[in-house]
């Protein structure tokens, strides 16, 4: 038989190569060894500042229409105007929100002091939803002091934690990845939970470990506890919303992930 | 379609496949399309189609690095993809070597074959590495590549058809 035909081929030998060098790899992963670890990092900051690269000029184009009409939107002055005072009076009434936000959060914290975190402001290079993770690329990296677990916040929000950190970029799991577990107070009994990503679930998001004897009430506020020792105390998360006649709830988030552009992050 | 092709057919499908790996981003851009990735694997139904038609740059090696680019950007650990991109490849060649005769349903459940055991490899080494998944998802995913793969092979080889006229023009 001849060389090129046997089950051992030139062709059949590279194949298995190849495979073996995949479980290697996986292996080599999974075990955390240095040297993967360390090689990784650069392979992850490289095919992250890649992808933005080659996507930005397509993530412009589409973008183009949305410019347009604002530039066609900016031109009517007078409603710009219109847009403005209506724009005053909803701060006015966010502002009056915002102190009764405020004083629930000073009742809150009355006996905490008030933390203080150093920030780091990064941008969202790309986002990631698939099947296998639903998560963001960060343009801040060990470099700049990130760590794992570092909160990630937008507009006073926690919109979800880092997961892994290289040296020029950093990837933060939604709140609604399935990996993410965030230890919260609900409501104003403030009964500890664990929010936890639950990709089939309406608003992707579910509590565990919930008393028994705690009853959900509409509109429940979701704030961080500090149980675990990672996350802060109070930074808030979002609300429930009790479905009519029956016990079953949704989770809101506070702010629409899909719109990220930039984030702070705590990093004490 | 022929083994031998001309240079476009080879390169769109290769930028395709490379735009369904890196192209998550501008996907998630659209509301409407943002849960697309969790209703089929679009990635898998590409290299399926591409690899069963024999087009000229999806050969091994390439997959494997594809997987590895695949990883990084999602996050999992490095070569699952690979692994999973190279037994759909390997299963996509079986099934074009072993046909007499043209017959779509049998790409089409090889498909399905192919997908399939690419996932229950994924899952296994999640549950090894102890990952959380949702085993449902995964089967709903299955499910809807399995009956959008039709959908997208009368769309590819329509227009793969146009682009082959129009380089023999």
């Amino acid at each position: 038989m001849k060389a090129e035909n046997s089950w051992f081929d030139k062709s059949t030998f590279r194949t298995y190569l190849i495979f073996l060098l995949s479980f290697l790899l996986i292996y080599l992963d999974f075990s955390n060894q240095k040297i993967i670890k360390e090689l990784k990092k650069y392979i992850n900051d490289a095919t992250t500042y890649s992808a933005y690269i080659i996507t930005y000029p397509i993530k412009k184009l589409i973008e183009i229409p949305r410019e347009i009409k604002i530039i066609i939107d900016l031109k009517d002055q007078k409603n710009q105007l219109v847009l403005l005072e209506s724009k005053i009076e909803e701060l006015q009434q966010q502002n009056y929100f915002l102190k009764q936000d405020y004083k629930k959060n000073q009742e809150f914290l009355k006996e905490e002091e008030p933390y203080q975190s150093e920030v780091i402001y990064a941008k969202v290079i790309s986002n990631i939803d698939s099947i296998f993770s639903n998560s963001f690329m960060l343009n801040k990296g060990s470099q700049d002091g990130l760590k794992i677990g570092n909160p990630v916040i937008k507009n006073n929000n926690l919109i979800g934690q880092i997961s892994e950190v290289n040296r020029n970029s950093a990837r933060g799991i939604f709140l609604t990845d399935i990996n993410s577990r965030v230890p919260v107070v609900i409501g104003e009994s403030m009964h500890n939970a664990i929010l936890v990503g639950s990709p089939l679930k309406q608003s992707k998001l579910s509590l565990e470990f919930l008393p028994k004897e705690y009853k959900i009430q509409n509109n429940d506020k979701i704030f961080t506890s500090d149980i675990d020792g990672v996350l802060k105390k109070g930074i808030a998360v979002g609300y429930i919303e009790l479905k009519e006649g029956s016990n079953n709830y949704i989770i809101h988030l506070n702010y629409e992930i899909l719109q990220i552009d930039r984030v702070s992050i705590f990093i004490n | 379609m022929s083994r031998i092709k001309k240079n476009y057919n080879d390169v769109i499908a290769f930028v395709l496949v490379i735009f369904s790996i890196i192209g998550n981003s501008i996907i998630s851009k659209f509301n409407f399309f943002f849960d697309v990735n969790h209703f089929f694997n679009l990635q898998y139904l590409l290299i399926y189609f591409f690899s069963f038609n024999r087009f000229k740059y999806l050969t091994l090696l390439t997959l494997f690095v594809l997987g590895l680019v695949n990883d990084s950007l999602v996050g999992i650990s490095l070569g699952i993809s690979s692994v999973a991109y190279m037994l759909i490849y390997k299963i996509a060649l079986y099934q074009h070597n072993i046909k007499l005769r043209s017959i779509f349903i049998s790409e089409w459940f090889a498909c399905g074959l192919s997908i399939a055991v690419a996932y229950t490899f994924v899952l296994s080494t999640f549950f090894f590495e102890r990952v959380n998944f949702d085993y449902l998802q995964y089967f709903y995913n299955f499910l809807g590549s399995f009956i959008t793969y039709p959908l997208l092979w009368v769309i590819l080889k329509y227009t793969f058809l146009k682009i082959e006229k129009f380089e023999n023009e």
